[in-house]
């Protein structure tokens, strides 16, 4: 362990480094919360002014959360706590490791803090002592005549906790450049009625990434609440895998679809201009059996849309009375028997039209792109174990302390004199009470005739 | 009865509370100290009526949801968390003028909940992305730790009012009532310790839910947001706090000005970042 003397060592694994590193890092991040982030240099000439634009892009802070300069402040405290539990960690482990029972406090000491006991027999009745104190669980090593020692020992384990809480700093880090290196963070724009194969990089690389699968969209939803807010973003995705459909699912924003190690999440939403989504049920009533046929086709205005399985033609006339084109909409519909018909539908509006041979039941609907952000990242368990970690980490550190708690008989004279000795990391009230209800149990064994002081 | 005016009432009743408490550390009068613990009690009652009420309410209005969706909820909840932990440590220290420097907190947010005209307090449905059970997890977390600060804070003050009055590292503590062998200085010191612990603990655990919420309903666990940051801010100084206890030994007044700076931090972090910057975590407002 020559290295630990080196001044390097020391101070990367010095707490003064953690404290100047933690302030800078907390200190910092302000400026990015105050100045938006990853905006153009034009918009913060606007907002701060030509200097304030022109220092900010110096220096990073329009984009400073992946700069140089924090992420080398992180990487520093990543290396601090590397060395720092590196260098004491194995202490701390032979703290915990090692037996008390060997080492047991020297009770000729004026031991201010002990608890005794003393009984006018000479002899010490072992068997006795170790059924009263079976509730604390005592080791035992024999002594010299006619002594003996007891310990009860708790919570060496927790001595552990900050050093786990440090680990599962690490382990987040790991996580998240696991996450950097071997996933990514893509977008894609899906029309309903239609697929892709690969999504979009996003940040500065903008590569296309080809899935390896499509992704169909059958439909896409907004619901509104009856005020006129947004209640639900919903698309409906088929996965198809060497042009299967292996899955399917209904995803909303806090319910994404998963398929080989890629995330689907409802992210975003557009209309597509002069393009309209039409839903058709047709239900024959002349055949023997029942039949009814669903189908959602894709149309344009002012073109006739002819559909051969159902025997029927579609021509939206005008998409709205006031140009905004949502409805009211003049559709014109035809099939075998009849002479075309023109309905006014509104958006999403359910019609039923009966016909000799069928009746068909219909609604028209702007056509919608669902976007879809796409993710790949094999390191958010790594993430989340550290999370675990580090609650548990944080548990031990606060919430258990090390007691330990020695029970010492000597022979005292005619009598025999029992010393309660304990030591504790932390939690010092625990200790005091453990070594009462210890006296306490040991006073309460009658055939030992124990009494205080 | 509507939950508003349940709520309403909660106010004034912690202002009763605050009053006594007060009145008690001031003129040391034990009947004003008996009336404050009354009081609180049955503020803290009436305060869980009304966020039971208005759970029973959303749910009548077919839209029904826990109701710690915004800044109105989180604030009547966050007054809740604060007087329930200032009756723990009246009951766990057996003192009970340390009322007088937490429960005009828990009065503080339920005054700002029931008059600030900033933000509304209707029942409204929620949108999209706060659709999620992780919703209740992550605020009761961040709560639980945002109102231990406070208390935390509460002590701090106390602690430096003291510690600054003439006399007062003199005998004249010692007509004080105590707890067990503790002076009271000792007692504030370690009160304000406990509660910057438990409130990491909590705020750790709030964050990591607010991680794992972000990352199933944005696909990212965490993406420096403003929000975001600023709770890493928070956690970061109550963090320095802790390990400058353990390894420089700061303690009293420098672990009192500590808990000052790291309650700025906590309150920007709740209030600042939701009404001052923007960002994604906008539902607050």
């Amino acid at each position: 362990m020559l290295y630990k003397n080196n001044g390097l060592i020391k101070a990367f694994s010095s707490v003064e480094l953690a404290l100047f590193l933690i302030s800078w890092i907390a200190v910092t991040s302000i400026a990015g919360t105050i100045v938006p982030q990853g905006e153009s240099i034009q918009f913060y000439a606007q907002r701060f002014g030509e200097k304030l634009a022109i220092i900010f892009e110096l220096l990073n802070i329009t984009n400073m959360y992946s700069s140089y300069w924090f992420l080398g402040l992180l990487l520093l405290l990543c290396l601090n706590l590397i060395i720092c539990t590196w260098v004491r960690l194995p202490g701390v482990l032979a703290v915990i490791r090692k037996d008390s029972l060997k080492s047991p406090p020297r009770t000729t000491d004026d031991n201010s803090g002990a608890v005794i006991l003393s009984s006018g027999q000479p002899t010490v009745q072992v068997e006795t002592i170790r059924s009263a104190l079976s509730s604390f669980s005592p080791r035992k090593s024999e002594g010299t005549a006619g002594e003996c020692l007891f310990l009860h020992e708790k919570g060496a384990w927790s001595r552990s906790g900050a050093y786990l809480v440090h680990i599962s700093i690490l382990l987040i880090v790991c996580g998240a450049l696991v996450g950097k290196y071997f996933g990514y963070d893509a977008f894609v724009m899906v029309p309903e009625g239609s697929a892709e194969a690969s999504v979009h990089q996003r940040g500065g690389k903008h590569a296309t990434i080809p899935l390896g699968f499509q992704v169909f969209c059958r439909n896409f939803i907004t619901e509104y609440y009856d005020n006129g807010t947004p209640k639900e973003y919903r698309s409906d995705l088929d996965i198809l895998d060497s042009g299967k459909k292996v899955l399917s699912k209904s995803i909303t924003v806090n319910d994404p679809l998963k398929y080989k190690g890629v995330t689907f999440f409802q992210s975003s939403y557009q209309q597509m201009e002069n393009e309209y989504k039409l839903m058709v049920t047709m239900k024959k009533i002349s055949a023997p059996e029942a039949s009814e046929t669903s189908e959602t086709f894709f149309l344009r205005p002012s073109t006739e849309h002819k559909i051969s399985e159902l025997g029927t033609s579609f021509k939206i006339l005008a998409t709205s009375s006031d140009g905004h084109g949502h409805g009211p909409y003049k559709l014109q519909f035809d099939d075998r028997d009849s002479s075309p018909l023109v309905l006014t539908v509104d958006e999403r509006e359910v019609v039923t039209i009966e016909r000799s041979e069928a009746v068909y039941t219909i609604s028209l609907a702007q056509r919608f792109k669902t976007g879809l952000k796409v993710v790949k990242d094999p390191g958010v368990w790594i993430v989340y174990l550290g999370c675990a970690l580090m609650l548990l980490g944080l548990y031990f550190s606060f919430f258990m302390s090390h007691v330990r708690v020695w029970i010492v008989c000597q022979r005292s004279g005619d009598g025999t004199k029992i010393s309660i000795v304990g030591a504790t990391n932390k939690n010092f009230i625990k200790l005091e009470q453990t070594k009462e209800r210890i006296a306490a149990s040991l006073l309460s064994e009658e055939t030992l005739a124990l009494r205080r002081g | 009865m509507d939950s508003s005016v349940i709520l309403g009432a909660t106010t004034f009743i912690y202002l009763l509370a605050t009053v006594f408490y007060v009145a008690h550390a001031v003129f040391r009068n034990s009947l004003a100290g008996k009336a404050g613990f009354a009081t609180l009690c049955m503020a803290i009652l009436a305060n869980s009526a009304g966020i039971a009420l208005r759970w029973l309410e959303s749910h009548q209005q077919g839209i029904g949801y826990v109701p710690l969706s915004n800044m109105y909820e989180s604030l009547v909840f966050f007054a809740l968390c604060i007087a329930s932990l200032s009756i723990y440590i009246e009951l766990s220290h057996k003192l009970r003028h340390l009322g007088a420097y937490i429960v005009p907190f828990a009065f503080l947010a339920m005054a700002y909940a029931s008059f600030s005209a900033e933000f509304g307090k209707e029942i409204r449905p929620l949108l999209p992305a706060l659709q999620s059970n992780w919703l209740a997890a992550h605020v009761i977390t961040c709560f639980i730790g945002y109102a231990s600060f406070t208390v935390s804070c509460g002590m701090a003050i106390f602690y430096l009012i003291k510690k600054s009055r003439p006399g007062a590292s003199t005998d004249s503590d010692n007509e004080e009532p105590t707890s067990g062998s503790f002076s009271i200085l000792e007692t504030i010191n370690m009160i304000n310790y406990q509660m910057i612990v438990f409130g990491f603990i909590w705020l750790t655990a709030g964050i990591i839910t607010g991680a794992i919420w972000a990352n199933s309903a944005w696909g990212t666990y965490w993406s420096w947001d403003p929000k975001e940051t600023w709770s890493l801010i928070t956690w970061f100084v109550y963090a320095l706090a802790l390990h400058a206890r353990y390894t420089r030994g700061w303690d009293g007044v420098r672990m009192s000005v500590v808990s000052l700076v790291g309650f700025v931090s906590v309150i920007f972090t709740y209030y600042g970042v939701n009404f001052l910057l923007s960002g994604l975590h906008s539902y607050g407002g």
